[in-house]
């Protein structure tokens, strides 16, 4: 798509800083703003009702060009922290996530019919009657992988009433009373407490 | 499908068309003997440039005059108006009203909140209710009530959004329009604040002149107000205090040649440790790094046995993932188009030659996931295509994906063709997995950066079948995707980053209705409609719910994330934005 010499439609106006370029791909070709200066957006969900513009208050809203997030806790304090990649304006940003402390229960699993990070599973957990359902996948949302690890906000719920884990291989295995603030592995094929280790960070996981 | 050229190039301008002061704009006439170009097509799929999609030059010159317009409006109305708000100056707010100034608010608004002792946000929308009446004393008392949640002078921004003549083609008549007012500061020392509102208006022709004299605000509505604070800054930038090298990676903010796109980011606790470490892939190198108990990292790259540098193509950052390939619980990794394997998190071996698996040097992304659930996990390698001139109007972008099936001892084989999974020919950086139906089997979304993306069914035999998201065309420029249950009710929704364009929307909303097909029509308002959530209700069925949830504007996002961050079990959302900045003087494009 090479430029074809077309003219503007109107007056260029200098002092509006008023430009022309006849190709848009050009706009990037020639060293104009596309697209700039736009501002890293966080959403707050309320209550799956719907979500709240939080960007400015979340210290997160940085606007440099953006690419690929992910997120992770890497203090295990059951916090997530968001890492953004970005091409101009700061290339890596690891944002310390500070809201407030609440409880969690973050999970990896050990396969042994299945494939061993479990890849595909589906995680139900219930926590004061609600359900929540999250699913193993690495998802890479844009040249990115999120780790192999799920996490549960357990809000003001210290643990979770029942886990159940569905595992590619078929087997649904069914775990109660699983206390949270800590982040376990779970072996398919085992019953009960003997199924669950606790992650001492340090420690090597038993692969 | 249209083939046309000249849509193609007026594709190109809405895409182009940043969210900035919309300080320009370009459409184009339809190739004739100014186009040198015509008659070049090599791809065997030339048509001659249809002229009935053509835009005639008066249509085009009154699309600019608008646009001028709108850089009078925001540059000599704006700028003043939003000085004088910055100031708390009431008489200033006062005279740029004019005589008979008409405004109005909510009634009875509807309110979506938040309420807590760390943060309070409430946004106010409309109701049903007759909106309530305000003179111009009024109307000021409330832009000085947004004023008075900042201790400090606070930042004010008005940014233009809609615009046009109340009566199409009258341009000295009144005009009509609408923008978003953003003040953001402190309540208190440390607590930040923050108002949003969307107003609509009217006014006289924007001229200098015009705009010089004051009182040229004849009418304005607050369609919607949001007003919020919070205890502290949610989050703290630290990754150079952590011990990230991050001067070491590309900027392209900081002179030298520019990339489009860099290299990413890819979370494994792959020593197995119990601590998430990183591994980054940029322009300058890889960068792997070993999380350690205090939250800090430490460069282990070399150590590890992984490269310093691949030998990409320039402009080309290469994709990564980490994946189990042996099953012996120890993540190895795919890095550019060589595989290492975890020796038990001391070392990656380079075992490229006895691993069959093909890695191309176009790809950009991997996927990994276990998609015939026989306990080896597999991966979908995704290639971004080149910009076809026809490529923009549909699903021919791209080279076409790969779907590689692990079958043990290292092998892959090539599965794309007897699965059905490629994907279509659509150009895309990644592709997500998820089980959107229930069945227990893995399903593959794909996005499309040039029209909609396809949700590939697991049928549990092998094969996949497409499905749709919605039945016609919904989303653009997608460039990155997530998954994840929004709103707890047992089905993974999928939310699609895709460009949004203000200055795109206000152009197009100035386009005569009939000026194209409708189908066309279609296709151009997905193009700057912004980002989607997906809503999955069960049994394959979804519901956009970006525009009422309001989460579809984010200017040029690549990347996005459903990530609980408060731990109160409902995801939250972040999503990354911007394009290319150049010059922070300049308007946007």
């Amino acid at each position: 798509m090479r430029s074809r010499g077309i003219p503007p439609p109107g007056q260029l106006d200098p002092s509006l800083n008023e430009f022309w370029v006849s190709n848009p791909w050009e706009t990037v070709e020639e060293g104009h703003n596309l697209s700039a200066y736009e501002r890293g957006r966080t959403w707050l969900n309320v209550r799956g009702k719907d979500f709240l513009d939080i960007s400015y208050l979340s210290g997160a809203d940085d606007d440099g060009d953006g690419r690929c997030v992910v997120a992770g806790d890497f203090r295990n304090n059951g916090r997530l922290d968001v890492v953004v990649r970005k091409s101009g304006g700061g290339p890596l940003q690891l944002y310390e996530n500070n809201f407030p402390q609440r409880h969690y229960l973050k999970v990896t699993l050990r396969g042994t019919r299945s494939n061993r990070q479990g890849i595909g599973a589906r995680l139900v957990a219930v926590v004061n009657g609600q359900q929540l359902v999250r699913e193993m996948y690495p998802q890479n949302s844009h040249r990115s992988q999120m780790p192999n690890i799920v996490h549960f906000g357990l809000g003001d719920h210290d643990h979770a009433e029942r886990l159940t884990i569905r595992w590619p291989s078929g087997e649904e295995q069914v775990l109660t009373d699983v206390g949270g603030d800590r982040h376990i592995v779970v072996e398919e094929g085992k019953q009960g407490t003997a199924a669950i280790e606790t992650v001492v960070p340090g420690q090597t996981i038993r692969p | 499908m249209f083939h046309s050229r000249l849509v193609v190039w007026l594709l190109g301008f809405v895409v182009a068309a940043g969210a900035g002061f919309g300080s320009f704009y370009h459409l184009y006439s339809p190739p004739g003997e100014e186009d040198p170009e015509g008659e070049a097509c090599t791809d065997g799929d030339c048509r001659k440039p249809d002229e009935s999609l053509s835009l005639p030059g008066s249509e085009r010159a009154y699309l600019w005059d608008i646009e001028h317009g709108g850089n009078l409006l925001v540059a000599h109305g704006f700028g003043p108006l939003t000085a004088a708000l910055r100031q708390a100056d009431a008489p200033a707010l006062l005279a740029l009203c004019g005589e008979d100034f008409r405004g109005q608010t909510l009634r009875a608004p509807r309110e979506v909140a938040w309420r807590s002792d760390w943060l309070n946000v409430v946004r106010q929308m409309d109701g049903g209710q007759p909106p309530l009446p305000l003179d111009r004393g009024q109307f000021v008392e409330r832009l000085l009530d947004y004023r008075r949640c900042f201790a400090t002078e606070p930042k004010v921004k008005l940014s233009l959004m809609k615009l046009s003549p109340v009566r199409r083609q009258d341009l000295d008549g009144p005009w009509q329009g609408t923008c978003q007012l953003r003040l953001w500061g402190e309540k208190a020392p440390g607590q930040p604040a923050e108002v949003i509102a969307y107003l609509s208006y009217q006014v006289p022709r924007p001229t200098r002149q015009r705009l010089d004299q004051g009182g040229w605000l004849t009418t304005c509505a607050i369609e919607q107000s949001q007003t919020g604070h919070a205890r502290s800054f949610l989050s703290r930038e630290v990754a150079a205090e952590r011990g990230i090298n991050v001067a070491a990676l590309h900027d392209n903010w900081k002179g030298g040649p520019e990339h489009i796109f860099t290299g990413g980011v890819y979370l494994c606790d792959f020593d197995r440790d119990g601590i998430l470490d990183v591994l980054i892939t940029d322009l300058n190198g890889n960068f792997l790094y070993k999380g350690l108990p205090d939250g800090r990292f430490r460069d282990v790259t070399e150590e590890m046995g992984l490269p310093r540098r691949c030998p990409i193509p320039p402009d080309r950052p290469y994709a990564a993932a980490f994946i189990d390939i042996d099953g012996d619980g120890w993540e190895d990794l795919i890095l550019y188009r060589s595989v290492y394997r975890n020796e038990g998190g001391q070392r990656f071996t380079n075992v490229t030659a006895r691993c069959k698996l093909g890695l191309p040097e176009e790809a950009v992304g991997f996927a990994v996931a276990d998609y015939d659930r026989d306990g080896r996990p597999d991966v979908y390698v995704v290639l971004k295509g080149t910009a076809r001139w026809d490529g923009f109007l549909g699903d021919k972008g791209g080279m076409g994906n790969h779907l590689w099936r692990n079958k043990g001892n290292w092998e892959f084989e090539d599965v794309t063709e007897m699965a059905g999974a490629g994907g279509g020919q659509r150009s895309a950086f990644t592709a997500v997995w998820l089980d959107a139906n229930n069945d227990g089997w893995p399903d593959l979304y794909v996005p499309n950066e040039f029209g909609n993306g396809v949700l590939l069914i697991n049928q549990g035999n092998g094969t996949f079948k497409e499905h749709s998201l919605t039945p016609g065309p919904s989303d653009y420029a997608t460039m990155g995707v997530t998954a994840g249950d929004v709103d707890n009710d047992g089905n993974i929704d999928l939310y699609l980053a895709n460009m949004y364009s203000k200055a795109g929307k206000r152009v197009f909303g100035n386009l005569r209705p009939d000026t194209y097909p409708p189908g066309v029509m279609t296709q151009l308002r997905t193009f700057v409609e912004g980002s989607q959530l997906h809503r999955n209700k069960g049994n394959l069925e979804f519901e956009q719910k970006g525009k009422e949830w309001q989460v579809a504007d984010c200017g040029w996002p690549h990347g996005a994330a459903l990530i609980d961050l408060d731990n109160d079990d409902w995801l939250d959302l972040h999503a990354t934005a911007g394009f290319m900045s150049r010059d922070r003087t300049k308007p946007d494009g």
